[in-house]
């Protein structure tokens, strides 16, 4: 752990645990108290069920070099940052007082712009700031700032600062509610005797504001960035804690100015987005945009007042910086008070008196430009070309620098692996608007680092935070989203309410669990070959007994998973002889299409989109299968003797793990997943699959005569289905009872039979289907895949004459292909969704009149 | 003098578009110098509700969608337009830093946007790569009107007009490499030389009557939109000029919208679904006439 701070530095900050006359604080001591009564290896625990809730939380995509990045950046410290009662309560008052003054800044530059216009505020300063949005102005909405948020820290004066205001939309309210659940569920009993301040109550105050605002017939969404964004996993948790649902740009379309999200039954309006995206990047028609992504018309939907947005567009402009030069001000002109909390002293460089000024003491300030997220410029770091750069862009654009005087952060303990050391803290506060002011939340967001002389890392590279304690006065009142909530706002219900791109991720959510599944069987069940027969050397194939099972199911393994040539195509023969490099790459190559690792990596990347739909143990599943398929991916076996018995057990012993991942993945999706429209894509998505794997095992292994016991055993393990078996028929293995068994036998739930009755039943319950009078495409397609199966005679498919086999693959040929039938009209019929738009601004209107 | 202005512009898609957004400035505003009498937009097929709006310098925008499968759109803006017969003389005017002194003293809207018309915009960064050409003609204490009509002069004497050389994405500095360029790049051209020395100034989209040669018919929709520029002085206000014809806009020129480049004005633009490959048409035509138009008085 970086730890960058000079005792000397260190004795300049002020210490948090300590009062003005350097006496313990009563709070803190009693927490402190108890974490120093830990011993390392308590602390180590802790620390260990701490990282496995957060990992649960916030998969980390290990084996997906592109979203590697989107785990969650840092780690949660187990010393919670603790805030006496009566230092909360000066904090807050003054938070609230900077939502108000903000939201009537808020108002006026987006209305009259009165302040600009006596130069209360340079409009300069308003004008270059990329958070200035000139489509709202005027825009016939006064707007309102439901959401605040600033970053505090406390100087070595002891007075509390605001380092930065967060108004266009706030990050790390999810995080904060993550830290809370799980720093409260590792020590419990320090939680409770503390008396600390629970943060629901700023989410319930929330769902009411929110609530409030939204029509009754049209839903509440937060609009956020899709997996690829390294905040994903915050905005999928806090959506599914608010029970919002979690959208992307494309689920939403503009109609007439009204906004509608693409569902699979239809649209449905929306009248409240609460967004987590730049307001660049929400509406291509707007000026200034950054791509053609967005949602067209959102803005003019906005103006006509079809949709609220929180926060209101062009609330970004509230960020800026420079307005610390003219808060104090503003303070006393709008609100008739003194400023209770300010910013660092701020000089704006569009004033040439203080650009002077500023120049002149360069090397003791810190830069900064106005439209950076929290970026300074340290002149102590730079070197004489950085500054010389610097001061030329101050020259040209001095309306987008400040510069500001140097503040240091307080320090609080912090465990350093099992000691407790002192870092640096700054608070991430969250307030929310209530019925006439703002309420704030009790705690926030703890965030740490290391940097002295007053300069701050950015929020994505801070080392770590902490849960924040509001300590209590008196005892704290429970509270919870579900039981407490105020009778007079409607919460909205998420069912019936599938986007249509988490339902086609749903789907392949389900194919890629069954395709992860057969691979995990087929490679089962050929190192189970190779491991129990003592009949292989490292020649190749002896014993004669077990070559042409081995032989046959190294084929259906490549039939099934795809990856051909393998053992099929061109040189598959000599890979049946000695197939362990192939079988290596089956196990541990992710690029290659069909091989395990590959599947597992599909799995994630399906689950992590539909993610606010997934329950926690699904999720902790999901972790399980992605450690495993990292350790496949990391630690290969890179050379495989065939009689290495040690190596093949710990092949097998990983892919029974994998398997018993799977399993326990399929059950909880079936035990712990609402059945509505979303399970129900995904288990057309597992069945369809399992159709195709089955149809195209029994075919690749059947289709040779090699009827031998040793064979069709394997084949009823690849299925599941020997107990079954034994119970059903007791008899010696006969290939005609085993087929009956995996293709005809209703109640294995292997079989194919079995598949596609559970097809045809829960396509007739997909949405807008239940009025539908006759079978339409989809419908006729699983009736008549069963019928087939159902009439289809084993005696007649499999018997000694040759041309009997033949029926065998016939069949099988023509189900094989309805998981690809299907699949196209369900998307054409529920997916079909995400259009990317094309700009048609004409960009070359250029062809004036001739000169005269 | 009255005029019409008729602006036609027609997009065909190659295949079925199933929504299109458009967003068009082409209706004048009333100026000090002219005045809009009647203005009007039809598109083809019917679109959702069309709504009509100031955006944030006045500019009248209207905004529409198609929301159900078309193959073409038709979009006629018709109006009517009396332009002042009378070209008001330069006056005097302050030099840069009085000019800017005036300015931030000043409370009234005029002012705030030649604030923001200081500032660097979508298409136009203040940058010291086109010093170069501001050396050729530096203001010094000159009064910003008067500056302003030399550089005008300049550019016209100095750049070639040639049309199909740039698009709007075209940087700045090439047309400055090439010394060519269309009306548009001598206004944006202009607006950088003019805010990297401290002059608020504008641009301002329209259109320019245009006359046949003598003996031949006028072609219909042979007129196009045209640009120029606008200087603010504190005292007087803005003034236009055009680098383009190296003439301060008289009554032949008619002012539809302006802003701080091409970005804030563009004409027309839309985002379309669907659709396959989009042809565009534009016509426009500028005829004097003393009656309405008759799209208007239908």
């Amino acid at each position: 752990m970086p730890n960058a701070i000079s005792t000397d530095d260190m004795a300049n900050l002020y210490d948090e645990t300590l009062a003005k006359d350097n006496t313990a604080l009563p709070n803190w001591q009693r927490v402190m108290d108890t974490l120093k009564g830990f011993h390392p290896p308590e602390i180590e625990r802790c620390q260990q069920n701490i990282s496995r809730q957060l990992r649960a939380n916030g998969i980390a995509y290990s084996s997906l070099s592109d979203a590697r990045h989107a785990s969650r950046p840092w780690n949660l410290d187990l010393a919670p940052f603790v805030v006496e009662p009566e230092d909360w309560e000066k904090i807050s008052r003054a938070l609230v007082q900077r939502a108000v003054l903000k939201q009537e800044i808020l108002r006026d530059i987006y209305t009259e712009q009165l302040l600009l216009k006596r130069r209360l505020i340079p409009p300069a300063m308003i004008f270059a700031h990329r958070g200035y949005l000139r489509d709202a102005v005027n825009s016939g909405n006064t707007p309102d700032l439901p959401m605040f948020s600033a970053d505090i820290s406390r100087a070595p004066s002891g007075n509390w600062y605001i380092v930065d205001d967060i108004c266009q939309y706030p990050e790390g309210i999810g995080y904060t509610l993550e830290n809370r659940l799980v720093l409260s569920r590792t020590m419990p009993r320090l939680f409770r005797v503390s008396r600390v301040e629970r943060i629901a109550t700023y989410f319930r105050q929330l769902q009411h504001t929110i609530g409030a605002l939204s029509e009754s017939d049209g839903r509440c969404v937060i609009l956020a960035y899709g997996p690829e964004h390294q905040h994903y996993f915050e905005y999928a948790f806090l959506a599914k804690y608010l029970g919002y649902t979690l959208v992307q740009a494309g689920d939403l379309t503009v109609r007439d100015n009204l906004v509608y999200l693409r569902t699979v039954a239809d649209l449905q309006r929306v009248s409240v987005i609460v967004r987590l995206i730049d307001d660049t990047r929400l509406d291509p028609m707007a000026v200034g945009q950054a791509g053609v992504r967005g949602i067209t018309g959102l803005f003019q939907a906005v103006r006509s007042g079809g949709v609220k947005i929180i926060n209101p567009l062009g609330s970004g402009v509230l960020d800026n910086p420079a307005l610390n030069a003219c808060m104090p001000e503003l303070c006393k002109h709008i609100l008739g008070e003194d400023l209770l909390m300010p910013g660092p002293p701020t000089y704006w460089l569009g004033r040439a008196d203080q650009r002077a000024h500023v120049l002149s003491r360069r090397d003791e300030l810190l830069f900064r430009n106005t439209d950076s997220l929290g970026q300074l410029f340290d002149p102590h770091l730079m070197s004489k070309k950085q500054l010389d750069d610097l001061e030329a862009q101050i020259a040209l654009h001095p309306e987008s620098y400040v510069a500001q005087e140097r503040l240091d952060r307080s320090l609080a303990p912090t465990f350093n692996r099992t000691t407790l050391v002192k870092q640096q803290v700054t608070v991430r506060s969250f307030l929310i608007q209530n019925d006439n002011s703002y309420s704030t939340m009790p705690g926030g967001l703890c965030l740490l680092d290391t940097s002295t002389n007053g300069r701050r890392p950015a929020f994505d590279s801070l080392i770590g935070s902490k849960d924040t304690w509001v300590i209590s006065e008196g005892p704290v009142k429970p509270v919870s989203l579900l039981t407490n909530a105020p009778d007079d706002v409607q919460f909205s219900v998420i069912d019936g309410e599938l986007p249509s791109r988490v339902a086609e991720n749903l789907f392949w959510m389900g194919r890629n669990a069954e395709r992860s599944e057969t691979c995990v069987r087929l490679l089962r069940s050929v190192f189970q070959t190779l491991q129990n027969e003592d009949a292989l050397t490292s020649d190749g194939v002896k014993s004669p007994d077990v070559a042409p099972a081995l032989s046959a199911i190294l084929r259906a393994t490549t039939q099934a998973t795809g990856t051909l040539p393998g053992f099929v195509g061109r040189g598959g023969g000599r890979r049946r002889q000695a197939p362990q490099r192939e079988l290596l790459s089956m196990l541990h190559d992710p690029a290659r299409v069909g091989t395990l690792p590959y599947s597992l990596t599909r799995l994630q990347i399906s689950a992590a989109a539909a993610r606010d739909r997934v329950s926690d143990e699904l999720l902790q599943v999901l972790n399980r299968l992605d450690d495993g398929c990292s350790d496949l991916i990391d630690n290969p076996t890179t050379k495989l003797q065939i009689d290495d018995i040690d190596a093949l057990k710990d092949i097998n012993e990983k892919l029974d793990d994998t398997l018993m991942s799977l399993s326990a993945f399929a059950g909880l999706a079936h035990e712990n997943f609402t059945h509505g429209d979303g399970w129900r894509f995904m288990m057309l998505g597992r069945r369809l699959e399992r159709v195709q794997h089955t149809c195209t095992v029994i075919n690749t292994i059947l289709a040779h005569e090699h009827d031998d016991v040793l064979l069709l055993e394997t084949l009823l393990k690849l299925f599941d289905s020997v107990m079954t078996y034994r119970s059903r028929y007791r008899s010696q293995i006969d290939v005609r009872l085993v087929l009956r068994l995996l293709l005809i036998d209703e109640f294995n739930p292997r079989s194919l039979a079995f598949q596609l009755k559970e097809i045809q039943a829960t396509i007739a319950l997909l949405p807008g289907r239940r009025s539908l009078s006759q079978a339409d495409a989809l419908s006729r397609l699983a009736i008549a895949s069963l019928s087939r199966v159902q009439l289809a005679d084993p005696e007649q498919l499999i018997s000694a004459r040759k041309d009997a086999r033949q029926n065998l693959t016939k069949l099988l040929n023509v189900l094989q292909n309805l998981p690809a039938q299907m699949a196209d009209i369900l998307s054409a019929t529920y997916f079909s969704h995400v259009q990317h738009g094309k700009q048609i601004s004409d960009l070359s209107p250029a062809v004036d009149s001739e000169p005269t | 003098m009255k005029l019409h202005v008729r602006h036609r512009t027609r997009y065909g898609y190659s295949s079925h578009a199933s929504q299109s957004h458009n967003f068009i400035t082409l209706q004048p505003r009333s100026t000090r110098n002219q005045s809009c009498l009647t203005t009007k937009v039809v598109v083809t097929p019917e679109p959702d509700t069309l709504v009509s709006e100031l955006d944030v310098y006045g500019n009248l925008s209207a905004r529409f969608s198609i929301s159900r499968r078309h193959e073409q759109c038709d979009i006629v803006v018709s109006s009517w337009v009396e332009t002042s017969d009378v070209l008001e003389p330069l006056p005097d005017s302050s030099g840069v830093l009085e000019n800017l002194k005036g300015l931030d003293a000043s409370e009234d809207e005029d002012a705030l946007m030649a604030i923001d018309c200081l500032l660097s915009s979508p298409f136009i960064e203040i940058t010291d790569k086109l010093d170069a050409l501001v050396d050729e003609i530096p203001i010094g204490d000159q009064g910003v009107l008067q500056y302003a009509e030399r550089l005008m002069t300049h550019i016209f004497e100095t750049f070639d007009y040639t049309s199909g050389f740039s698009t709007v994405v075209t940087p700045l500095s090439k047309i400055y490499k090439e010394r060519k360029g269309v009306c548009q790049d001598f206004a944006h051209l202009a607006i950088a030389v003019l805010r990297r020395q401290h002059v608020p100034v504008r641009y301002v989209s329209g259109y320019l009557e245009t006359i046949p040669p003598p003996g031949q018919k006028k072609l219909q929709g042979a007129d196009a939109s045209h640009a120029w520029f606008a200087v603010y002085d504190q005292q007087h206000g803005w003034y236009d000029f055009d680098p383009t014809n190296n003439k301060r806009p008289d009554a032949q020129y008619i002012t539809t919208a302006w802003g701080r480049d091409y970005a804030d004005v563009t004409p027309i633009k839309g985002v379309v679904y669907g659709g396959g490959t989009h042809s565009l048409n534009v016509e426009v035509d500028v005829t004097r006439s003393g009656s309405p138009p008759v799209a208007i008085t239908e």
